[in-house]
C-alpha cells in the first residue's frame, strides 16, 4: 500500500506501537491477525490521505473498446497467451511489479484475497468495505491487472 | 443460451464466486470456449498470484522497536515495583488480621451447630468452584483467540 522503504519502517514501526497500547483494548470478537490488519490499514488510510495520495484511481484512462480489441487479441489465437506468459518462471517480477502499480486499495484487496488468501468477511473487516463493494473492488483490480499484464505481453511480443 | 459472450464481471464471479452465478451464465460457459478460456486465464491469474512470496518487511521490525521500547521500560519497571509492594502489604495486613482475630473465629465456629456449618462451608466451597471454572473457561477461550 505504501511506496517507499522509508514510509514503510516508519509506518511499521507505529503500527506496532499502536498494537502494544491497544492491545488491552482488544474486544476478543475476531481474530488476532485480522484486528492488527485493521489498526495497520487505518493507519496507512490516514497517512495516504496526509500525503494526498488517493487509494483509487477514479479516471478510467482505458476506453472499453481497447480492452475488448486487447482481449480478443489475446484469446482469438489458438494458445492463450496470458497463461503461457504467467507461468513462465520468471514472469513472477512482471506480476509483482504490476500489483506493485496498481491504486493502493486495489493492491491492498488483491494481495489480502489471493496472496494472504483471507476471506471476504475478514477483508472486510480490515478495510471497513461492505462485502458487495469489496467484491465489485476486487472484480475492477483484477481486471485492471490482467489488462496490464495483457499489454506488457504484447509490448514485448510484437 | 445466452447469445453474446459474458462480460468481464460475470467471467470473474463464475471463477472466484461461481455459487453466485445465474443459470443462463452457467449454460452460456457450458458451450463457449472462448468464454471458457476467460475464466481459466483469471484462475492463471489467481494462481500466480498465490505463488508470489508473501510480502516481507524489507528491514528489522523488531530492533527499532526495541530501541523505542527501551526508552519506556525505566518507567514501566518502577510502576511494577510499586505493585508488587502494594500485593506484598496487602497481604502482611490480612495475615496479620486473621492471626489476630483467630481466637472470635473459632469461638464463632463453635456456637454453629455441626449442620449449618458444613452448609456454610460447602455453599463457600461450590461459589468459589464454580467462579474458578468461569475464569479457566475464559481464559482458554481468549488463548484460542489469539491463536491466529
Ligand atoms: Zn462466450
Amino acid at each position: 500500500m505504501i511506496k517507499t522503504q522509508e514510509d514503510r519502517e516508519d509506518l511499521a514501526q507505529e503500527v506496532y506501537l499502536k498494537v502494544f497500547d491497544k492491545l488491552a483494548s482488544f474486544k476478543f470478537n475476531s481474530k488476532l491477525s485480522t484486528w492488527v490488519g485493521t489498526i495497520t490499514y487505518n493507519t496507512c488510510l490516514k497517512f495516504l490521505e496526509k500525503k494526498k495520495i488517493p487509494i483509487l484511481d477514479v479516471t478510467n484512462k482505458e476506453g472499453a473498446e481497447s480492452w475488448d480489441m486487447l482481449e480478443s487479441k489475446a484469446l482469438g489465437s489458438d494458445y492463450s497467451p496470458i497463461e503461457s506468459y504467467i507461468f513462465k518462471k520468471e514472469s513472477g517480477q512482471v506480476l509483482a511489479s504490476e500489483i506493485e502499480k496498481l491504486p493502493p486499495l486495489y493492491k491492498t484487496i488483491i494481495t489480502l484475497y489471493h496472496n494472504e488468501e483471507m476471506s471476504y468477511r475478514e477483508i472486510g473487516e480490515i478495510t471497513n468495505l461492505p462485502e458487495g463493494t469489496l467484491k465489485n473492488y476486487l472484480y475492477r483490480a483484477r481486471k485492471q491487472l490482467r489488462e496490464s499484464l495483457l499489454l506488457n505481453y504484447n509490448i514485448e511480443d510484437l | 443460451m445466452k447469445a453474446e459472450h459474458l462480460s468481464d464481471h460475470e467471467i470473474q464471479r463464475y471463477a472466484f464466486d461461481s455459487l453466485e452465478c445465474k443459470t443462463d451464465v452457467i449454460e452460456h460457459m457450458s458451450s463457449c470456449s472462448l468464454c471458457k478460456k476467460r475464466v481459466e486465464s483469471y484462475l492463471a491469474l489467481s494462481n500466480s498470484i498465490q505463488d508470489l512470496p508473501e510480502p516481507q518487511l524489507a528491514f528489522d521490525l523488531s530492533n527499532r522497536v526495541l530501541t523505542q521500547l527501551e526508552t519506556t521500560a525505566g518507567k514501566r519497571s518502577i510502576l511494577n515495583y510499586f505493585i508488587y509492594s502494594l500485593i506484598a502489604l496487602g497481604l502482611v495486613v490480612i495475615i496479620s488480621c486473621l492471626f489476630y482475630s483467630a481466637g472470635v473465629l473459632i469461638d464463632l465456629f463453635k456456637s454453629y451447630s455441626g449442620i449449618s456449618l458444613t452448609l456454610v462451608v460447602s455453599v463457600a466451597l461450590l461459589i468459589s468452584f464454580g467462579i474458578t471454572a468461569d475464569m479457566l473457561r475464559s481464559y482458554n477461550k481468549k488463548i484460542n483467540m489469539l491463536n491466529y
